[in-house]
């Protein structure tokens, strides 16, 4: 899952993105608005983090633009000011949901995964594939009603490729919405990861959740997909 | 250029110093005309008056021209008189003269410094050579007894001195009067003023006191063009030192409140122990609550007279919009009853704090349904909004809106929401009623002074 993270309070600003990134985000940075709206020109991002208070261009303005240029990722606001008209203002700009400063990260945790369920259209944090359920909640799968351990990246990837269940996701594009803008795109990586991934969900090569497309990426495809 | 005065009286007064003596020297040089004009006239009806005693008294034959020695004007016989009378032709050859011109000198120019004038015409001038005279010709043809047309041309001259001497007179009157006007007209202009403006200076004096704190607000006690300013002055000030006062309790509570939290955190680190994390958490919840609260009671506007009416429906809908979205997974069904025109005096802000925490609330706690409704009475507006959720429990319905609550009794967890939107009502002289809703769960009724 690719993050934007704009705030411009550089300490909070290293210390969220080291976290996001702890739990399997990627994620890019940008201490004002100019830069936040540079960034989401040039990248597809799955999420944004944006304070409202920023220097040189301001977070509702930058809110706002991204609306109006079509960019439809969820966004959570983030504001130190606590009144229900800052947080209105944020949501009517095209705001998702807001965090009031100070808080804790799993509050942002757990607002980011609604968002991203709700972005994948799934109403319900548990998502129900068959055999395999995804809990966004606490983060759990399992199959067959057995848990099965899972990384955050691995957690993220199956994720990003279950929300798009049924449509085929490059290479390309998994790598680019599970890793930082520095990771080494030439690699394998992602057909090892993708590998073990198969392996932990199905040991027994009965489900085959993640299908190969040849020469065009990975699909992922179970019976009975749908809310739980 | 000049520098506009920065002074109304200065402006005023300057203004009718300008106009006041152009308007009376106009008026002054129209009148000097005018009496000019008038003593000319009569003074060529007088000398025509000369003129035809003249012509009665004619005599004319082949000796020559004669005049009865005892007609007209006693001056014409009076030598130097100042008053003179000719005969002459038209080619300028004396004929007769008057005994009082006898050994003046009748040059050419005093009589016909250009010619005389065409028959049976009148001319009247005002001479302005060295010896100024008022000068009547008149020509005319004359049938002597032996039966010969003369022409003839009566001169007569008078001398200026008496028409000067009344008109400079006159002049002299006339201008000490104007000039008596305008002093007058210019004090009395200036008490005027100084009275008219008496309560501007009065203002002033007054403001003065109040920057000097020798009084709290201004007098009601202005002409009806001051007295709103003074009122809206004296709002203000009243506002101003509310909110001061609202700041300075607010830094007061939370100086104060923030100390608890601030001592648990100082004992658990002392003895160099690491502090748990569930206690640090707590701890700082606890200060974040208070520092929302307090600063959030210390935004709120609160009514003054200059406030608008705000139009509620719009902020109800602006409200469940956002509301949508941040309960997207819950999805209340929102009913509003909100008329498109109901209006609320009070700040935008303000109610957008208290209608947000409360649907914020009712949001929380509903299962599925919301209602906002709004009734505009004569007195009250009532504001209501409820759930279909477990609702509050009569005696607990007290307690969650006890007024002065101090902020450091919140417990862990408790939201400052309705704290807030409590201490907003009451700045505004509303109340909040909580009773139960046929929806099934609580219903949070305001009743907020009509606007």
């Amino acid at each position: 899952m690719r993050l934007l993270l704009v705030e411009d309070e550089s300490k909070l600003r290293e210390q969220l993105a080291q976290q996001l990134q702890r739990h399997g985000y990627a994620v890019d940075s940008a201490a004002d608005g100019r830069e936040a709206l540079y960034l989401a020109s040039e990248f597809d991002y799955d999420l944004a983090v944006i304070d409202l208070g920023l220097p040189v261009v301001d977070g509702l303005t930058v809110i706002r633009t991204l609306r109006e240029q079509q960019r439809r990722f969820p966004i959570l606001v983030l504001t130190a000011r606590g009144r229900w008209q800052d947080k209105v203002e944020g949501l009517e700009a095209g705001g998702d949901d807001y965090v009031v400063k100070p808080f804790q990260l799993e509050e942002v945790l757990a607002r980011l995964n609604a968002l991203l369920r709700r972005s994948g259209g799934f109403a319900s944090p548990v998502l129900s594939f068959g055999a395999l359920t995804i809990d966004t909640a606490g983060q759990e799968v399992c199959v067959d009603g057995q848990p099965v351990e899972l990384t955050a990246y691995e957690y993220k990837a199956l994720l990003y490729l279950a929300h798009r269940h049924g449509q085929v996701i490059s290479k390309t594009e998994l790598t680019e919405h599970l890793y930082d803008q520095d990771f080494d795109r030439d690699s394998n990586v992602i057909e090892v990861f993708i590998g073990r991934l198969r392996k932990k969900l199905d040991p027994q090569q009965t489900l085959k959740p993640i299908s190969t497309v040849r020469g065009r990426g990975y699909r992922f495809e179970l019976a009975g997909a749908g809310d739980a | 250029m000049l520098k506009a005065p920065n002074s109304l009286a200065q402006r005023l007064l300057l203004a009718s110093l300008i106009c006041l003596p152009l308007y009376l020297a106009a008026t002054g040089w129209f009148l000097a005309q005018a009496f000019e004009t008038s003593q000319l006239d009569s003074a060529q009806e007088r000398m025509r008056v000369q003129f035809y005693s003249l012509v009665g008294a004619l005599e004319v034959n082949a000796d020559g021209v004669r005049v009865s020695p005892h007609t007209g004007d006693p001056r014409l016989r009076q030598l130097n008189s100042g008053l003179y009378a000719v005969i002459t032709k038209p080619q300028g050859e004396l004929l007769w003269q008057s005994p009082s011109s006898e050994g003046m000198d009748l040059s050419q120019n005093l009589l016909t410094a250009d010619d005389p004038p065409p028959t049976g015409v009148e001319r009247f001038q005002a001479l302005t050579d060295a010896t100024p005279f008022l000068r009547f010709q008149f020509q005319t043809t004359w049938e002597t007894e032996e039966g010969e047309d003369t022409p003839l041309v009566f001169t007569i001259l008078e001398t200026q001195t008496a028409l000067r001497a009344e008109l400079g007179s006159f002049l002299r009157q006339l201008w000490f009067w104007l000039g008596s006007a305008a002093l007058l007209l210019t004090a009395a202009q200036a008490a005027i003023l100084r009275w008219g403006l008496r309560p501007l200076r009065q203002l002033a004096l007054d403001l003065r006191d109040l920057e000097l704190g020798r009084r709290a607000a201004l007098p009601e006690r202005y002409p009806a063009e001051l007295q709103p300013l003074a009122t809206n002055l004296n709002q203000l000030l009243m506002r101003e030192q509310l909110q001061r006062e609202r700041y300075r309790n607010t830094l007061a509570d939370l100086a104060h409140s923030l100390k608890t939290p601030l001592a648990v955190l100082r004992q658990s680190v002392e003895g160099n122990a690491v502090p748990e994390r569930a206690l640090l958490d707590e701890q700082i919840g606890r200060m974040d609550q208070l520092i929302g609260y307090q600063l959030q009671r210390a935004v709120a506007s609160g009514p003054h007279n200059l406030q608008q009416r705000v139009l509620l429906a719009p902020l109800v809908a602006k409200l469940i919009n956002s509301f949508s979205k941040v309960y997207f997974d819950k999805q209340p069904q929102f009913s509003v009853q909100v008329a498109a025109d109901c209006p609320c005096r009070g700040d935008e802000s303000d109610l957008l704090e208290v209608l947000g925490n409360l649907l914020d609330n009712a949001c929380k706690a509903c299962r599925k349904k919301i209602s906002v409704g709004a009734a505009a009475g004569e007195r009250w507006l009532l504001i209501n909004v409820e759930d279909d959720g477990p609702g509050v429990p009569a005696d607990q319905r007290e307690r969650i809106q006890q007024r002065g609550q101090r902020a450091d009794s919140y417990q862990p967890g408790q939201g400052i929401g309705l704290a807030v939107a409590v201490d907003i009502l009451e700045s505004y002289g509303a109340e909040l009623d909580i009773g139960a809703s046929e929806l099934g769960g609580a219903r949070f009724t305001i009743r907020w002074p009509a606007a």
